[in-house]
């Protein structure tokens, strides 16, 4: 079951980002999703090739749940925290933002009780603080890009 | 869980040659002639630095691992420098596609030029020990990753191109 449901997930929050008011450009959305993807995939291989603290079991399943998980559910949910935190005042998107952060932990927590990954001296609290540290770091990263609207290299 | 393979434990060849490859990428992005705004620059930049970490610690890794970067089967500094010589690669690829503005029907000999030229920098990279292959993988399936990654690219360079005229 860990294919179908990952898969169903993946589904939901594409329908979810596609339903969300957008407060980024196309391109922007397009480099977070690099900046997202980049980021997380060397993160979750120094976690399993070196750390061994978050494994991925190596069976067919596990697998290709953690790729569909790792290059659409994660990003796009990072995507729609950081198009949430494009406001100045604390507005409804900003909770919005920290629902979604929220998901995204639980999200982890679900990979773990369905054996897509293995927590190994790891658990809910440090997988939510990491994908605080991720959505701190494509933030920053965005705020750095939108200066970049006009000019050329 | 199996430790992790070592193939080398010194600064050598595989090194250098990330090292150099990374320098002159940058200076060649730095120093061409500017064509696209800075923000497309730096998309098409982190295009291929996408793409190579996508492949090299996901599609690559697991479920088995086919192919290692540098000296070991775990992250280190150098795979990370890999992976930023990748975005030199995908600027280049986008800058000289856009300076021939090619017929669509040269479009495809295009891709299979930069796919060749692509394999024969993996084949020197595979001789110095930047990639060790694993698992039945090899060349032959590189060529045919590459095919469609640089076809992507063409696809996401008209894309970015035509978001960007319908913005500015």
């Amino acid at each position: 079951m860990q294919v179908p449901i990952c898969s169903l997930i993946a589904w939901l929050t594409i329908a979810l980002f596609s339903f969300i008011p957008k407060k980024l450009t196309i391109i922007q959305f397009v480099f977070l999703y690099c900046v997202t993807l980049i980021l997380t995939t060397t993160a979750y291989t120094i976690f399993d090739a070196n750390l061994q603290i978050v494994t991925i079991p190596r069976n067919t399943t596990s697998s290709v749940s953690t790729i569909i998980s790792r290059l659409i559910t994660v990003p796009l949910l990072i995507m729609a925290i950081i198009n949430a935190l494009q406001t100045k005042r604390f507005t409804l998107s900003r909770i919005m933002a920290l629902v979604l952060w929220m998901v995204l932990s639980g999200f982890d927590w679900l990979l773990n009780q369905i054996h897509v990954i293995a927590y190994h001296d790891w658990n809910v609290c440090y997988a939510s603080m990491n994908y605080l540290a991720f959505i701190a770091i494509a933030w920053s990263f965005m705020r750095w890009f939108k200066k970049f609207d006009e000019g050329t290299v | 869980m199996t430790n992790p393979k070592i193939y080398d434990t010194h600064f050598n060849a595989n090194e250098w040659i990330v090292l150099v490859a990374g320098v002159i990428g940058m200076v060649a992005v730095l120093s061409l002639p500017k064509r696209f705004p800075k923000k497309l620059s730096i998309v098409y930049f982190l295009c291929g630095m996408t793409f190579g970490s996508g492949f090299d610690l996901t599609l690559g890794a697991i479920p088995v691992s086919f192919y290692d970067v540098n000296d070991r089967a775990k992250v280190e500094m150098m795979d990370l420098m890999s992976i930023w010589v990748y975005g030199s690669v995908s600027y280049m690829f986008v800058y000289v596609y856009d300076i021939l503005q090619l017929n669509p029907k040269w479009v495809p000999f295009y891709i299979l030029v930069w796919a060749v030229i692509s394999v024969g920098i993996e084949w020197i990279g595979a001789q110095i020990g930047v990639y060790h292959y694993d698992n039945g993988y090899g060349f032959e399936i590189s060529f045919e990753i590459y095919l469609a990654v640089h076809t992507i690219w063409v696809a996401f360079f008209h894309f970015m191109q035509a978001v960007n005229e319908r913005t500015s």
